[in-house]
C-alpha cells in the first residue's frame, strides 16, 4: 500500500510461481521473458532470478502434485505487480504464484548481498543438522551392536537415509 | 533446493522430540520441584543473527510446523513474541506455495 501513496519510491518486490512440472524449457523461458518484459515496461529493472527447480508440492495444487518453482525479484512501482500477476493469471501453465512487497526503499545490491549470505546460512545449518545425522547413526549403530535384533529392525531405514 | 523425503521424515521425527523435552522442561519448572534440571528457552531468531525469518527456507518453516501442519506454539518453540508473529505469516505464505502443509507435511 505504502508503494502506491509514496509513488516516487522504487520499491521491491519478489514473485514466486509454480509452473506445471511438464512445461518444457522453452514454455519456461516464454513465461520469464514475458515478465521481465512487463518489468521493463513499467520502468523497473529485474534483480535476480532463480530457479527452484522441479519440487513436490506439499498438497495438489490445480490436480498437480509436482511444480516447478521460479522465484524472482524485481523493482519498481505498484503498478507492476498487478501487471505481473495478470500475466500470472492469463497463463494456464502458471497454478500459483506469490507476490511480496519486499522494502520501501529497496537497495538491489544489499538486497543481492542479503540473500547470498541468507542461502549461505542456511547451507550452513544444513551441513550441521546433516553432521548431527550422522553422529546420531553412528551412535545407533553402537548400540545396535549390543542388540543385534533391533539391528535387523532398522537397518532399511539407515540405508535409505544414506543415500 | 531438493531434499529427499528421509531427510524430511528425519528431522521432523527430531523437531517434534526436541519439542517434547522442552516441554518436559517447562512442566519441572512449573512444578517448581527443587533441585530439577531446566533449560531456559531462548528465541533463536534473537539469539543466532544467521538465522533470518525467511517463508522460502522449507527446512525453517517445516522445524516450526508440527507433522500435522499446525504452527508449533511460542511455549514449545521458545520465540519471542516479535518472531512468533512473524513466523506465522512465514509459515502461511509458505503454506500458499504449498512448501509445507495446510493439515500434514508428509503423505
Amino acid at each position: 500500500m505504502a508503494t502506491q501513496t509514496q509513488s516516487g519510491l522504487i520499491s521491491g518486490f519478489e514473485t514466486t510461481y509454480i509452473t506445471r512440472a511438464e512445461l518444457s524449457d522453452e514454455g519456461l523461458k516464454a513465461i520469464q521473458e514475458r515478465l521481465n518484459g512487463v518489468v521493463a515496461q513499467y520502468g523497473g529493472e529485474v534483480v535476480m532470478q532463480e530457479d527452484w527447480g522441479k519440487r513436490k508440492l506439499a498438497y495438489p495444487i490445480a490436480k498437480e502434485s509436482r511444480g516447478h518453482y521460479t522465484y524472482f525479484v524485481y523493482t519498481g512501482k505498484g503498478d507492476v505487480v498487478h501487471e505481473i500477476e495478470r500475466n500470472l493469471r492469463l497463463n494456464d501453465q502458471v497454478f500459483r504464484f506469490l507476490s511480496v512487497n519486499l522494502e520501501k526503499e529497496f537497495n538491489i545490491e544489499a538486497f543481492k548481498k542479503a540473500r547470498v549470505e541468507q542461502q549461505a546460512a542456511a547451507k550452513r545449518r544444513e551441513e550441521e543438522r546433516e553432521a548431527r545425522r550422522e553422529e546420531r547413526m553412528a551412535a545407533m549403530g553402537e548400540r545396535r551392536s549390543y542388540a543385534p535384533r533391533h539391528q535387523h529392525a532398522e537397518a532399511p531405514e539407515a540405508a535409505a537415509s544414506e543415500e | 533446493m531438493s531434499y529427499n523425503r528421509e531427510d524430511k521424515m528425519d528431522s521432523g521425527a527430531r523437531d517434534a522430540r526436541d519439542a517434547r523435552e522442552g516441554r518436559d522442561d517447562g512442566d519441572e519448572r512449573g512444578s517448581r520441584r527443587g533441585g530439577g534440571f531446566s533449560r531456559k528457552k531462548v528465541c533463536r531468531f534473537c539469539s543466532d543473527q544467521d538465522f533470518i525469518m525467511d517463508y522460502k527456507d522449507i527446512r525453517m518453516m517445516q522445524s516450526f510446523v508440527s507433522e500435522h501442519g499446525k504452527i508449533t506454539p511460542r511455549r514449545i518453540s521458545g520465540n519471542c513474541a516479535m518472531h512468533q508473529r512473524k513466523l506465522t505469516s512465514a509459515v502461511k505464505r509458505a503454506r500458499n506455495l504449498a512448501l509445507v502443509g495446510y493439515v500434514s507435511s508428509g503423505h
